[in-house]
């Protein structure tokens, strides 16, 4: 495998757990990438593993063309920013930021000048003499990333830097953490499992569920052309539609015959060899279904369905329509749509592009339980139900 | 906050102050008198039996064998007992709740219990009794002070710093001198002059085990009562209540200090 920072084949167990199995990716070098995915999915235990604080049971960690797998923590050209910051309580700031090239033994006056100069970066030179506990959550999370950047590793690890911070915090944070990348360039993994965070800082994603990597790549192509139920379902909020291929109308599309919707018939953009009979699961995100009280524009690669509508939650910066079709609840988030709450319309058309559905590779129905409602009614499994 | 009217806080602290201090009071300013027989009246203040005190070469070398046994006593059950807290804190395996209600027991069992059995131990090694046994003796329930407070302490050790002192690249060595021990300090402090008082003020654990030439001062105050000049030991008393009492506000002052330096 290429890259700056690979993972190759990682497996990992804790007693008779898996937490990870065979796991493998590469980081390229001076880029954000993130590690996603909720609690318990192996991430952290990943970037452990990278630190040298955890090892593998099977598989070897490359940075730079150097196996480090063997390495003790001291002996990498990594640091961490640790999830609740972990900075040493019985020292100063300045002691803090000084641990590392104290440890490295530097000359006493180049640790004094670097910890000066680490200081100013993270504007904290007035607070030099405190200790942590006298600093907010913010500072004593800028102390943590001097700490580490100041050993000049060429990988910084963040295990969910941001989580102990309120969001109005989180938001300034994350602008920070984009410019001091700018500024210094190396290469950083970050653990999260808040998907916006992920989304607005890194170069590439890697959802993690279950040990695994369910899908890798950048965050639109993520978000757009999600390949399983898990990754459509954890980040954003998605609809799940289950049918049948009834005909392939040309190289690009084929027509799907919906389950749940009475005789309901959808038009589906396809990259993939499929069959007349084949089950298919289709994720179409909410903010790309629109929504009209009157009968829109048909149009050949449009899909039309008509509803009742279910339930209307008004969010500020966009509107969430909940819209019963058959058996089948969709749900529709719009902006600009204070006159569908005026009017308060029972019938609703709702229309989406055929480009806008994609098919799942994986589909799993335990996934459902990701989404806010469980959009369909429970049923037994059918016969035509492949996984593609 | 609005004022308590109750009184009933007043006459406890009340209650509480005559019923442990009163007789130390006595003994205080009894001190002080010079008269021969406690109960004869005052006679005007005098450091007389203090001067006495510290003229007599018995009492001298009983306090000095009570220091020796007091700072080894120590000194052994600060390092036994910081390990076996960390062993207890960090496994919670069934081994280690068991050590762990071992420690505690060793507390609360009745001190004659624990002089006779180790007496008997000691007996049937062929031990010849003396300071090495008494040391031995005061060590096993040192070490349950030290480990009960480092113990406390560790609840709130962040186990993350040294997680993060070895990503920054140190070794052992230096993680346990700069990372661990400066935060377990005032645990570990606390459990000494717990245990250093414990072992100086004990008396029947270290009556069964000591030997001729290893009278400790316990000791040769229970035999100064039954044989000599009690009265020196007044002066003697205040001196020992005045420690305790400074150790006392030490440890206090140590244990309090928690939570103070935790984010």
């Amino acid at each position: 495998m290429a890259g700056f920072l690979s993972f190759e084949n990682i497996s990992k167990k804790f007693g008779r757990q898996t937490v990870l199995s065979d796991v493998s990716f590469s980081v390229e070098k001076g880029k954000i990438f993130s590690l996603l995915g909720p609690s318990g999915c192996g991430k952290t235990t990943l970037l452990r593993i990278c630190a040298g604080l955890e090892s593998p049971d099977s598989g070897r960690v490359i940075l730079d063309g150097k196996d480090i797998t063997d390495l003790v923590p001291n002996d990498r050209p990594v640091n961490t920013v640790f999830q609740n910051y972990a900075l040493f309580p019985h020292m100063t700031i300045w002691e803090n930021i000084a641990f590392g090239p104290r440890v490295d033994k530097r000359p006493k006056q180049e640790i004094a000048s670097e910890v000066e100069k680490y200081l100013e970066m993270i504007q904290m030179t007035s607070h030099a003499y405190k200790k942590p506990a006298q600093l907010s959550g913010g500072m004593r999370q800028r102390v943590a990333l001097a700490r580490a950047l100041i050993n000049h590793p060429q990988v910084l690890l963040l295990d969910e830097p941001l989580a102990a911070l309120d969001l109005k915090l989180r938001q300034r944070m994350l602008v920070e953490l984009d410019e001091l990348h700018d500024k210094i360039g190396i290469t950083f993994v970050y653990v999260t499992h808040d998907q916006s965070e992920a989304m607005s800082i890194s170069d590439d994603v890697a959802v993690m569920n279950r040990g695994i990597i369910e899908q890798m790549g950048p965050p639109a192509e993520i978000y757009e052309a999600p390949k399983s139920s898990f990754v459509a379902a954890f980040i954003g909020d998605t609809n799940f539609f289950d049918g049948t291929v009834t005909e392939i109308t040309d190289n690009d599309y084929s027509r799907v015959q919906l389950e749940n919707m009475g005789n309901q018939q959808m038009l589906i953009f396809n990259d993939r060899r499929l069959n007349a009979g084949d089950g298919v699961h289709v994720s179409i995100r909410p903010e790309k279904i629109d929504i009209s009280a009157e009968p829109p524009a048909t149009d050949r690669k449009k899909n039309i369905l008509k509803g009742h509508v279910e339930d209307i939650i008004y969010m500020g910066n966009s509107t969430k329509f909940w819209i019963r079709v058959g058996r089948q609840l969709i749900s529709v988030q719009k902006q600009h749509s204070a006159f569908l709450l005026d009017q308060k319309p029972i019938r609703f058309w709702l229309a989406w592009h055929a480009d806008n559905g994609y098919i799942l590779d994986n589909y799993q129905d335990a996934d459902r339980s990701l989404l806010p409602i469980n959009v369909t009614e429970p049923q037994k499994p059918e016969k035509g139900h492949k996984q593609k | 906050m609005e004022k308590c009217k109750s009184k009933i806080p007043f006459f406890t602290t009340l209650g509480i102050m005559l019923l442990f201090y009163l007789p130390m009071l006595v003994v205080a300013v009894d001190s002080f008198n010079p008269g021969r027989y406690s109960g004869s009246g005052w006679n005007g203040f005098s450091m007389r039996w203090y001067v006495k005190l510290v003229q007599d070469q018995d009492v001298i070398s009983a306090l000095i064998n009570s220091l020796i046994i007091g700072l080894s006593a120590t000194a052994t059950a600060v390092i036994l007992g910081t390990l076996a807290a960390f062993a207890i804190h960090l496994y919670t395996d069934k081994l280690q709740k068991v050590h762990r209600l071992m420690l505690i027991t060793l507390l609360g069992i009745p001190d004659i219990l624990m002089g006779v059995s180790l007496l008997l131990f000691f007996i049937s090694l062929k031990m010849e009794l003396g300071l090495f046994t008494i040391f031995l003796a005061h060590v096993t329930f040192c070490t349950s002070f030290v480990a009960m407070t480092v113990l406390a302490r560790l609840q709130d050790f962040d186990f993350s710093t040294v997680e993060a002192a070895r990503d920054l690249g140190a070794g052992w060595a230096i993680i346990i001198r700069r990372v661990i021990i400066p935060q377990i300090a005032p645990g570990i402090i606390a459990g000494a002059l717990l245990a250093f008082t414990i072992s100086i003020d004990d008396f029947v654990i270290t009556y069964f085990v000591y030997g001729p030439g290893s009278t400790t001062l316990s000791v040769y105050i229970y035999s100064m009562m039954k044989h000599g000049t009690p009265v020196i030991i007044n002066a003697l008393s205040v001196i020992l209540i005045i420690v305790t009492f400074i150790m006392a506000y030490a440890i206090n002052k140590l244990m309090s200090r928690k939570n103070e330096n935790i984010a």
